[in-house]
């Protein structure tokens, strides 16, 4: 009898720490280049950690993480799934619930196998990205995103999906309902190798033998380089175009 | 003693005609003994394949740091659905050979000639693969090739119409490694005898290979492991069809060297050839080691039109008696390409 119940103990136990685990986020730093800060919700300066590599969290959520200007942050996560999110400079985003992050600037990396709904939002737009896979988002200007996908398949938009983003895939979400622009094909070899939230950091991601594939398939289906780089989005939420000049009108 | 000494004229006078016409028939068979097993296209077919695979491999990074962003450069493209792909091309070279018909250089039975060589190729990507952490693509070739021999009468029995086909799958991975599984036929034709074929030669192969780019730079190192079937009609009663199969282990490396419009290209490519065949005293445990050093300058006018001059020196050192040489071929060419 006595034997049944510490059976019957343990496996309450073992239930009760396996569901916890697998509720909480247990982020490791990674990397730390500058100051990058974790702040719990309710902003008291006290409670402000510096992060540094190897610190872990399990902060119940919601909570900030800061990368200051100048500074880049790659944290892991090993449960319920790895992940890995990078930040780049002058980068603040909150995470909200397990996989919601708001996003109040800056730009950040994801990387991660197995298939994760994500929930992105800004002030003013609040998108749904469903996948796998290495990818990049960029808050635009105007409370939007940027999304490129580098390697994997997303797709990205709300209740009905609108849009589904391959490697080498850009496309800008905005409004409140999270509308996905036509996504425009850029050039993948050039990204990989400019890409600061690629580069910048010591490590390659574990992802980085799916990206040189990407990049290569991408290379020999080449059809047509346009002379021109993608930059800022309008106000109409409408991406501007930089043109090249031809070197004889330099 | 008249007679002694005409019968003693008459046997030398016989004698000196038996060895003048042996030794000519001897000449004569040996410029006569193309030597099929000697493929000298291997650089050409390697290079045309990987043209397409690698036609917009290099990136025109300028650096992260045009851009505010951290995401990187973003600059749009068109990209194919599949990467189906089509290569044309034409290739015509005039060259001198000091040996053309690859004899023994230890002695003097051997002659130089002009050659002049026309190629049409035709390389299909049957599209391009991302395999998550490697990418594949299937290649299919079919190439035309007409050798003529000039200035030399005695070596135009050498000349010959080629065509090969071969089908390759090549595995790209991470760090500019490469895996390549081929199956290649080529069928020699001898156009002075009204097109009889001369040669048959079908070979599964097996090679790793691994790119590098240092800047502008682009070189190449494969290894490669074959056999080659074969089928050479019998010139002798005694002869075996299949006396060519040969298991074949290859290095070649090269440099792309690139000068505005002009590119320089060194290959370097060594072999190692054991002959199967053991029943008959031709090449009966021939045991083969060839050395190619090749040299390519070619200058493109356009994306489509090319000139190009070349010298190879090519070596072999067999433990056969007789099949050592070395050979020396400059030329020069022009060559038209079209991608699709």
């Amino acid at each position: 009898m006595q034997y049944r119940f510490r059976c019957y103990l343990l496996g309450c136990s073992f239930l009760f720490s396996f569901s916890l685990s697998a509720l909480e986020q247990n982020w490791r730093v990674k990397f730390v280049h500058g100051n990058a800060y974790l702040q719990p919700k309710l902003i008291n300066v006290d409670q402000t950690k510096k992060l540094q590599y190897g610190f872990e969290f399990t902060d119940p959520l919601p909570y900030a993480i800061v990368a200051s200007k100048d500074a880049y942050l790659e944290l892991e996560l090993k449960t319920p799934s790895f992940q890995t999110l990078r930040l780049g400079q002058s980068t603040a985003i909150e995470l909200r619930k397990q996989n919601e992050f708001f996003f109040f600037q800056g730009s950040a990396l994801f990387s991660h196998r197995k298939q994760i709904k994500f929930i992105l939002a800004t002030e003013s737009c609040q998108t749904q990205i469903i996948g796998n896979g290495t990818w990049l988002v960029e808050k635009t200007a105007h409370e939007g995103f940027k999304i490129v996908v580098l390697e994997g398949e997303l797709k990205v938009g709300n209740e009905k999906i609108d849009g589904i983003l391959q490697a080498g895939d850009l496309a800008i979400v905005s409004t409140k309902e999270g509308k996905v622009s036509q996504s425009i094909k850029i050039e993948l070899p050039l990204l990989l190798s400019s890409s600061r939230l690629l580069n910048k950091f010591p490590t390659k991601l574990d992802s980085q033998s799916r990206l040189i594939s990407a990049a290569q398939v991408q290379a020999i289906r080449m059809k047509k380089k346009y002379e021109a780089f993608i930059g800022e989005v309008s106000p109409e939420n409408k991406v501007r175009l930089w043109t090249i000049k031809e070197k004889s009108q330099k | 003693m008249k007679n002694l000494h005409l019968s003693i004229f008459n046997r030398v006078s016989c004698l000196c005609l038996i060895s003048a016409l042996s030794a000519g028939i001897l000449r004569a068979d040996d410029h006569t003994t193309r030597q099929p097993d000697l493929r000298t296209n291997q650089i050409e077919d390697y290079r045309s394949q990987q043209s397409l695979l690698n036609r917009e491999r290099t990136s025109s990074s300028t650096g992260g740091e045009i851009t505010n962003s951290d995401l990187g450069i973003q600059r749009p493209v068109e990209a194919k659905e599949t990467g189906f792909g089509y290569h044309l091309g034409f290739e015509t070279k005039i060259g001198y050979s000091n040996n053309p018909a690859s004899m023994d250089t230890t002695t003097d039975n051997f002659d130089s000639a002009g050659i002049w060589v026309n190629s049409l190729r035709n390389n299909f990507l049957l599209g391009a693969f991302d395999l998550g952490g490697a990418s594949f693509s299937p290649l299919a070739s079919i190439n035309y090739s007409k050798t003529n021999h000039f200035g030399n009468d005695d070596l135009e029995v050498l000349d010959s119409d080629s065509l090969s086909l071969s089908f390759a799958g090549i595995f790209q991975f991470s760090g500019g490694w490469s895996l390549r599984g081929s199956l290649a036929s080529s069928f020699d034709f001898n156009p002075n005898a009204g097109m009889e074929q001369t040669y048959r030669q079908t070979s599964p192969t097996l090679a790793v290979g691994k790119g590098f780019q240092i800047g502008d730079v682009q070189s190449f190192i494969e290894w490669s492991v074959a056999y080659h079937y074969t089928n050479t009609p019998a010139s002798f009663s005694t002869d075996k069809e299949d006396r060519m199969n040969r298991f074949e282990t290859a290095l070649m490396l090269g440099l792309t060297v690139p000068f505005g419009n002009l590119e320089l290209s060194p290959f370097l490519r060594f072999a190692f050839s054991k002959y199967s065949n053991e029943d008959v005293s031709f090449n009966k445990d021939q045991t083969d080691f060839l050395a190619n050093l090749g040299l390519q300058l070619k200058y493109s006018f356009t994306e489509w039109f090319s000139l190009k001059g070349y010298l190879n020196l090519s070596t072999r050192n067999s433990n056969i008696t007789d099949k050592d040489f070395t050979r020396i071929d400059p030329g020069f060419g022009a060559a038209l390409d079209a991608r699709f």
